[in-house]
């Protein structure tokens, strides 16, 4: 074993961190959540052209190379600057799931996604429970022209910057398909969600959305729910550095902010909270690594993927809590920056898979954890 | 014991909620989100033409001579409907009681009646950028002159100052006084004065706090409320339990724990059992908290003012809202992130869970109330540092 990361993790995720510390400030989030993503995309670019988009994706498929440790390293870097998640709904996801479902036609697209040069959005939520059943009631239908889409996706993450969307839709022989929609087709409707992050996200509805055949993808749903594995273990890499962060702040602020005389930070009940938030971090930190260290080795971990994200999600929103309270009436207060971490806690307990349906996950799965040693 | 309401309460709850039904409109929220305001003047003077501000005052001051409980069914029934009574509890609950427990005869004719016609709103100016937890600190400096006191310095984070006609300022009126509480007085200082400066600060929430600046504010003696010096010990006798006490959340929590129970109805899934689970659990510690609450009213109509009990109704009832908009959100998923009106609940959960901070906070925080409940209820020993506020 060996906890440390390695010489070209260490060099990457440090000029991970100078970069965003330089594109990324706080205020550029504040103009962002003003603007909307539009006013991210010049750094979003700059992220494909230095490489980080691609990170993941090997080179002979269109990315940067590198395993899913290293996107999930480079990942608690983005998360730290509060970066907006395109690159999870659009690459991580988006790209990865092209691959696997499309195959070598779709690299073009994958390369142009890698770099930055353009959005996809995949669309699969409904205005059901989350589960991991193939059951939308989105349907393509064949068509003489080609493929007919009906029905409406909710939630869509990255519509507004996206060219293309992805959407999951049943056929009429029950299986599942993949469609490439461009964002001008006719019969096509958003309404925008603004969130408490100030991120926006959209409804869509397809009102016979009329489609070439090749904008069809047909896969084993097996390789959608894996690819769905892969970009969770990435949102969870993005909430423990978000937490890593918040906890950053609250400490420096507890040592700086005095009341009756001295540092806050001297208070047990202050010492405590932190204390925990600590705990928590770390074992959070811990587990999400592993997850991510199974799949860059290509062993078997849906389980633990489910729980690095469960316990990344829920450590995000305890940590950033304890960070919020740490700051008194001042982490109310919209000019400090604490409050952009609060705000977007539970988006990314949420983002790709929320909590219930991990659980679903864990619970469903017999095998003893005891035994389960790689 | 005898857990049964009066006649004339039971009276009382049914016509606040027939007035509910008919006055707190979506309209009442469209013209607050116009005007970025927690306050709506309309339905602030609708509330003092039924006669409902000041219900628990003497009659010779515009009072009802009701009881501390009816003033509880009061603010349950507009919770419940989600009326806007926050500028309601500043005038009455802070500024009002204040002046009722320790003010002058003249301040009590001048201010209280006004108070009750809705003519004069008041607001609650302690927190100090060095002094929030640590509320004795304050150093905004009030020095006598003649007839005059003259008022420098500072204020922070005062609800309802950018329209507000007064405001309970305490201050340092005798910086020699051995330790910081000793040398506090308190005023009412009319907001237009010239000299005050008031800011707004922008919270997440949506709507803004003040920061106030006292450049030579001039206030005139007979507005010094209170003993002379003595600021302090009328603040933590009284003020800051009238605050925590009527600042509970009870009829939020009621209304909330309501609508989403409505929301889970019929489910049949294994998640929506376990939450019915988790909402019976809360629905539980609501209505245990509503019998608290009923409980301190019933205190303050004995003549007591319970320090540990009013701390206690103040983070149970904050912590509990917390809770119960985070299992709204959980029962919600994405739709419980959602922003605004259109959002289910009228956007509610999602934006009772982002500005929580203020039922948290305001007021002093969960770790200052613990410790006066400790110090004060148990009777422990302090930490090394003295718990103010
Ligand atoms: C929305 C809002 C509205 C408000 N309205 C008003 C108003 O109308 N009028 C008014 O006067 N004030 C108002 N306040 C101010 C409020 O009372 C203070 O913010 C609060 O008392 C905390 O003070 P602080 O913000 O300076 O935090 P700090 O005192 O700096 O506290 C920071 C952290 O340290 C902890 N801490 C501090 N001392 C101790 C201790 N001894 N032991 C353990 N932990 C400790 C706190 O619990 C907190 O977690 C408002 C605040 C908010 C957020």
């Amino acid at each position: 074993m060996d906890f440390a990361p390695n010489e070209q993790q260490r060099m990457s995720c440090d000029a991970a961190r100078k970069f965003f510390a330089r594109e990324f400030p706080p205020q550029r989030l504040r103009q962002v959540e003003q603007e909307g993503l539009a006013a991210f995309l010049p750094v979003y670019r700059r992220m494909g052209e230095l490489g980080y988009l691609g990170i993941g994706i090997a080179e002979r498929d269109g990315g940067a190379g590198g395993d899913w440790l290293d996107l999930t390293l480079f990942a608690e870097e983005a998360g730290r600057a509060l970066l907006p998640t395109l690159q999870i709904t659009s690459v991580v996801l988006g790209a990865n799931a092209l691959l696997v479902l499309g195959g070598a036609e779709h690299r073009d697209r994958v390369r142009s996604l890698a770099a930055g040069a353009s959005v996809i959005a995949p669309a699969w939520l409904e205005d059901t429970d989350e589960s991991r059943e193939q059951r939308f009631a989105t349907r393509a239908e064949e068509s003489s022209a080609g493929v007919t889409l009906q029905g409406g996706k909710r939630f869509v993450a990255g519509w507004d910057v996206a060219q293309e969307i992805l959407v999951v839709a049943r056929r009429p022989e029950e299986e599942t398909s993949w469609v490439l929609v461009p964002r001008t087709v006719a019969g096509l409707f958003s309404s925008a969600l603004r969130l408490s992050s100030l991120d926006t996200l959209h409804d869509l509805r397809f009102d016979s959305v009329a489609l070439p055949k090749s904008a069809e993808l047909r896969g084993a749903w097996n390789t959608w729910l894996d690819a769905l594995d892969g970009a969770k273990i990435v949102v969870a890499g993005w909430a423990v550095g978000a937490a890593g962060a918040a906890l950053d702040m609250a400490v420096a602020y507890a040592k700086l902010r005095e009341q009756f005389g001295r540092p806050i930070g001297s208070f047990q009940a202050v010492q405590h909270r932190l204390a925990d938030a600590a705990i928590a971090l770390e074992r959070a930190v811990a587990i999400v690594r592993y997850a991510a260290w199974l799949r860059a080795t290509e062993r078997a971990g849906r389980r633990e993927a489910a729980m690095a994200r469960l316990v990344a999600g829920r450590t995000l929103r305890q940590v950033a809590h304890a960070a919020m309270i740490t700051h008194g009436g001042y982490g109310f207060m919209e000019e400090f920056d604490i409050q952009l971490y609060f705000r977007r806690a539970r988006l990314l307990e949420w983002l790709i898979e929320g909590p219930a349906l991990q659980q679903d996950i864990i619970a469903a799965d017999q095998e003893d954890d005891g035994l389960r040693i790689h | 014991m005898d857990f049964a309401f009066t006649d004339s309460q039971r009276e009382f709850r049914a016509e606040l909620r027939e007035f509910a039904r008919a006055e707190v409109t979506p309209q009442l929220f469209a013209d607050m989100e116009r005007s970025g305001s927690e306050y709506h003047p309309e339905f602030h003077a609708r509330l003092a033409a039924r006669g409902w501000i000041g219900l628990q005052w003497p009659a010779e001051f515009g009072g009802r001579e009701l009881s501390n409980l009816h003033a509880t069914i009061f603010y349950e029934e507009m919770e419940y409907a989600f009326a806007p009574i926050s500028r309601y509890r500043t005038s009455v609950v802070f500024v009002g009681q204040s002046v009722l427990a320790f003010g002058s005869e003249r301040q009590k004719r001048f201010f209280l009646p006004r108070i009750a016609r809705g003519e004069l709103t008041g607001v609650w100016m302690l927190t100090e950028p060095g002094a929030g937890s640590d509320a004795a600190a304050i150093r905004l400096r009030a020095e006598e002159q003649g007839e005059e006191w003259v008022l420098d310095g500072e204020k922070i984070f005062t609800s309802g100052a950018q329209d507000a006609d007064y405001g309970m300022v305490a201050a340092r009126s005798d910086p020699a006084a051995p330790g910081k509480t000793a040398g506090i007085s308190l005023f009412l200082v009319p907001l237009a004065s010239p000299g005050l400066d008031i800011r707004p600060i922008r919270t997440i929430g949506g709507w803004s706090v003040n920061q106030e600046f006292f450049d030579g504010v001039r206030v005139p003696s007979w507005l010094l409320l209170g003993e002379k010096h003595r600021g302090w010990q009328a603040i933590t006798r009284y003020t800051l339990n009238f605050e925590r006490a009527g600042i509970a959340r009870t009829g939020t929590l009621l209304r909330l724990g309501d609508e989403l129970a409505r929301l889970l109805a019929g489910g049949t899934s294994a998640s929506s059992r376990s939450l019915r689970q988790r909402l019976a659990e809360l629905r539980a510690e609501i209505v245990a908290a509503r019998w608290l609450g009923y409980r301190v009213a019933w205190l303050y109509d004995q003549g007591q003012v319970p320090a540990a009990e009013s701390s206690m109704i103040k983070v149970l009832t904050a912590e509990l809202l917390e809770r119960l908009a985070e299992l709204g959100a959980d029962i919600l998923g994405w739709a419980g992130m959602v922003r605004g009106r259109e959002a289910p609940l009228a956007g509610r959960v999602e934006f009772y869970l982002r500005s929580i901070w203020f039922h948290l906070v305001g007021g002093g925080t969960p770790d200052i109330q613990r410790s006066i409940i400790a110090q004060t209820g148990l009777g422990l020993p302090r930490e090394p540092a003295p718990t103010s506020k």
